[in-house]
């Protein structure tokens, strides 16, 4: 007799949901502050460091820019950002991963492992960073940095999974019937193995959007003047004993949107986000 | 007199895993049976059949798993420990009684010492020196005729055989000389020549030890190889119980007559096993009056009625079976 | 009570096979770090180098005559095919030359030399203060499993995983600097004890996120664990509590989480790069993002690089060989 464990299916559902709930939220917030502001993101529109209340919401900053425009306009960027950064590694490195599960080259699918466990082992942040020292900070670095080492990580995944698929009834049962190695990697391994990266992409944008804003808090990622959740924290610093609001709201923007990830993916894949 | 009375008696017992607002899983019930000093008892069973957990409930470790006892006693030296709490049974166990469990790979902390996990149990039992309860560990390896016993003592489980596993976890539950030793199907995963090594070993133990043994197992060959007494379980209940000998004689329940003529060891060379038709009951979904009834040839229309029969005395053992008159003599 | 065997054969130590063994492990992980090494190597250096655009014109700009790249060229080693370029390179750093700044004209080693010990310290305090609330946070949650502990356990992880450091350690900043005065606000001062008073709350904000990861871990590997038939064992053996939750519980549970936390240590380098700079300290991570993102410095980025990697090696080196002596079974593979 064993217990079914606890957070099995009821806490899923629900966590799930909550999350979902938290994401559509910023989303909605981010797509409409035009609409529901009527501040300019980027120019001084009130009087310098005003606390929160009627006229500004979130107060301003030392600029007089609005600090609710900014923070959501701020979302706009870091979503789009953080969802090129999972999307573009996890089609390249899902691909990659496939193939050299699949592959029957032994020495090259060696090699290739030897690098991708070199990638994964490295400190994430800091192979990024170096990678924006090389190319130059700003957005396009950024993402190129972005793009060079998650892909790794996801072709890991993939390997894993097109090694196990390799060997399953379904996909030995297309080989006898004398199906072309492409055909089925594509037909049958690649559709099985997206199912994987994609459940792990969702954890893994959490991830990317906090070393968004963090290389843009550090000055490598996100130029200034351009709203960004990272970059109006490092802004709000010098005023955080006095203007606290500059540094707090975008923060607390930042932690709600990737603690409503977080739960979202865990109720789809049962596993905690974050744990890497 | 004294020697006669049962160390243990079992009345009765109902254990159940509380469900979320849906009131109480039954997994066991009428559980019934005594124990007296020297006596070793089968309980032979199919897997599901509530063996472990009545094993649990007689250890009183049934609440980490999420059960409990719902009804009945479990009465140790006329103390009903049915409701009894950690405190009451932290004196019980170890001392009183040793347990040696289903799979041995999985019953030895893989990181300590064979020397540790002995000489820990030692001094759980009573007051011993250090170099008192290395001796003593010592001599239990050899008890369990461990050769090598200086160097076994160092080693941790994955260095071990399966037999050699099976004997220290036998050794541990010895340490503390028990009264009643509990073995949940302690050969079930050993080869058939170190299953018979280890059978004789418990044999000669219980010779020696004066202990009193319930042997788990689905197999009665095994029961009979080391019981006087067998008790036979079907989802959740006692269906027979009495003398090895004359249940496996002259069983009195149509179910212990079909788990004898399935036996593998008794086999006519190139004729079909017998097997019991139909599947086991599960767990949740016994149906009505007698749970053997779906399978059994004799259910008549008052099978269906009420709940599972009490046991009956009949013959020289006790069966639950509302028409074991009408069953035939011979196995 | 006597006994046949004499207490010698009783009280054997490891035998001298059991030392081989001991010794051909410690070597197969050794070559198995130093090929690791090699390959974090040989990927950043590929890395930095296939990235587009010529970082010699990039970094002189519009002053990029022929003359002054060739130059440049041959100060930073980047003359040749890509495989000489490493090759050269190897050699030096075999030498134990990590190069030259191109901003500063120190030694890329000088670099080092002077961040690398603050790093270290504030690495070794996030560690231990990390394991010291990781440790018994996650033994509670475990045997408190389905309260209201393991819920709040549960809700705290998320929202400190979710918390990005630089702004944990601003709002740390703000509290225990600002308000109640405990910490000085930024700044280090070199030399144990005092170094202590700058580097707690840095540790503090990074242990912000190895903690819910560590006690999670252990959370999950004591509650499988608990499933064991061993535990059930050994209460029914009647051991006392504190035996059995250290020698039954946590012992057997500990080697995922160390064997995580060598691996997690790598990642933490990340937030070592940030929290230096929230806090303004003077280490690893806050040259390569002065030097190397701000100043451009490609020598420094790469040989702090290279020292991160040995880092990162070093500790999954010690991590497997603590979970080894920890935990027998992990010896098998």
């Amino acid at each position: 007799m064993k217990r079914r464990p606890r957070f099995l299916p009821v806490d899923l559902n629900r966590s799930a949901l909550v999350g979902a709930a938290i994401v559509l939220l910023v989303i909605v917030l981010s797509v409409l502050v035009p609409l529901l502001s009527p501040y300019d993101p980027v120019a001084a529109t009130g009087p310098a460091l005003a606390a929160p209340g009627g006229q500004h919401l979130f107060g301003t900053d030392q600029l007089g820019r609005d600090v609710f425009t900014r923070t959501f306009a701020a979302g706009r960027l870091d979503l789009i950002l953080a969802l090129v950064g999972v999307s573009a590694p996890l089609l390249v490195g899902t691909f990659l991963g496939a193939v050299l599960g699949t592959t029957r080259n032994r020495l090259v699918a060696w090699l290739w492992l030897m690098v991708i466990d070199a990638i994964n082992a490295f400190p994430f942040v800091v192979l990024v960073i170096a990678i924006v020292a090389v190319v130059g900070p700003g957005v396009t670095g950024l993402l190129i940095g972005l793009a060079a080492v998650n892909w790794a990580r996801y072709a890991r995944i993939a390997r894993s999974r097109a090694l196990i698929l390799r060997n399953a009834d379904f996909v030995e049962a297309t080989r006898v019937l004398g199906y072309s190695r492409l055909r089925v990697l594509v037909r049958h391994i690649l559709p099985n193995v997206y199912s994987e990266t994609i459940a792990y992409g969702l954890s893994d944008f959490v991830i990317v959007v906090l070393t968004v804003s963090s290389l843009s808090f550090l000055g490598a990622g996100v130029n200034p003047p351009t709203p960004e959740w990272g970059a109006m924290i490092a802004d709000g610093r010098l005023y955080l004993q006095t203007q606290w609001w500059i540094t707090v709201f975008p923060g607390l923007a930042l932690s709600f949107t990737a603690i409503g990830v977080a739960l979202l993916a865990h109720g789809v894949s049962g596993r905690y986000a974050g744990e890497k | 007199m004294e020697a006669e009375s049962p160390i243990l008696r079992v009345e009765n017992l109902c254990i159940g895993v509380p469900r979320r607002r849906r009131g109480l899983l039954s997994i066991v019930d009428t559980a019934d049976f005594q124990l007296r000093r020297h006596q070793a008892l089968g309980v032979v069973g199919e897997s599901g059949s509530g063996k472990t957990m009545l094993c649990r409930a007689l250890m009183g470790t049934l609440r980490r798993h999420g059960a409990g006892v719902a009804s009945g006693r479990i009465l140790y030296r006329e103390r009903d420990l049915a409701g009894a709490g950690e405190k009451v049974w932290r004196r019980i166990r170890g001392r009183r009684i040793g347990y040696v469990p289903q799979s041995s790979l999985a019953g030895l902390n893989p990181v300590l010492t064979v020397r540790t996990q002995l000489t820990e149990a030692i001094h759980a039992a009573r007051e011993a020196s250090a170099t008192e309860a290395e001796d003593q560990a010592l001599q239990l390896l050899e008890l369990v005729r461990i050769p090598r016993s200086g160097q076994v003592l160092e080693m941790r489980s994955h260095e071990l055989s399966g037999g050699m596993r099976q004997r220290v976890m036998i050794a541990a539950a010895l340490a503390q000389e028990p009264e009643i030793l509990i073995a949940d199907e302690p050969t079930t995963a050993l080869d058939v020549t170190i299953q018979r090594e280890i059978l004789n070993l418990i044999n000669r133990l219980r010779e020696r030890l004066k202990m009193a043994l319930i042997f788990v197992s689905h197999d009665l060959a095994v029961i009979e190889e080391v019981c006087d007494s067998v008790m036979v379980m079907y989802a959740g209940a006692s269906v027979e119980i009495g003398p090895l000998e004359a249940v496996v004689r002259h069983p009195r329940h149509p179910y212990t007559r079909a788990l004898l003529a399935s036996r593998v060891d008794l086999a006519v060379p190139g004729e079909d096993l017998e097997t019991i038709p139909g599947d086991p009951a599960s767990v949740g979904a016994w149906p009505s009056g007698c749970r053997f009834r779906p399978r059994c040839p004799l259910a008549e229309d008052d099978c269906r009625e009420g709940v599972q029969p009490p046991l009956a005395p009949a013959g020289l053992q006790r069966t639950a079976c509302l028409h074991h008159d009408r069953m035939g003599c011979d196995p | 009570m006597s006994s046949g065997a004499s207490p010698e054969t009783a009280r054997t130590t490891p035998s001298s096979a059991g030392v081989k063994r001991l010794l051909a492990r410690t070597l197969r992980h050794l070559s198995r770090a130093a090929l690791g090494a090699l390959g974090v190597l040989l990927v950043t250096f590929t890395l930095i180098h296939l990235i587009p655009g010529d970082p010699v014109e990039i970094l002189l700009g519009d002053a990029a005559t022929e003359e002054l790249v060739a130059k440049y060229r041959q100060i930073l080693g980047l003359e040749g095919s890509l495989p000489q370029q490493f090759a050269r390179y190897l050699a030096s750093v075999a030498q134990g030359d990590l190069g030259t700044s191109i901003q500063t004209g120190q030694s890329v080693n000088s670099v080092v030399a002077r961040t690398l010990p603050m790093t270290a310290w504030l690495i070794g305090v996030t560690v231990l203060m990390a394991l010291l609330m990781a440790l018994p946070l996650g033994v509670a949650a475990a045997l408190l499993r389905g309260t209201w502990f393991d819920h709040a356990f549960r809700v705290a992880t998320s929202v400190s995983l979710a918390t990005p450091s630089f702004y944990f350690g601003l709002l740390l900043i703000l509290l225990f600097a600002v308000r109640l005065g405990w910490a000085p606000v930024a700044g280090y001062q070199p030399g144990f004890p005092g170094n202590l008073q700058y580097l707690w709350l840095p540790a503090l904000t990074m242990s912000g996120a190895l903690v819910p990861i560590l006690a999670r871990v252990l959370q999950s590997s004591i509650a499988e664990t608990m499933e064991q038939e061993f535990v059930e064992t050994a209460i029914v053996r009647g051991l006392p509590a504190p035996v059995l939750v250290w020698r039954y519980l946590l012992r057997p549970s500990l080697a995922p989480t160390i064997s995580l936390l060598g691996y997690i240590l790598g990642q933490l380098l990340s937030a070592t790069v940030v929290v230096e700079i929230v806090f303004n300290l003077p280490g690893m991570g806050t040259a390569l993002v002065v030097e190397g993102v701000l100043l451009r410095d490609y020598p420094v980025v790469q040989g702090i690089i290279l020292i991160f990697a040995l880092i990162v090696v070093a500790v999954s080196f010690l991590s497997d060989t603590v979970s080894g002596w920890l935990d027998p079974r992990t010896r098998l593979s």
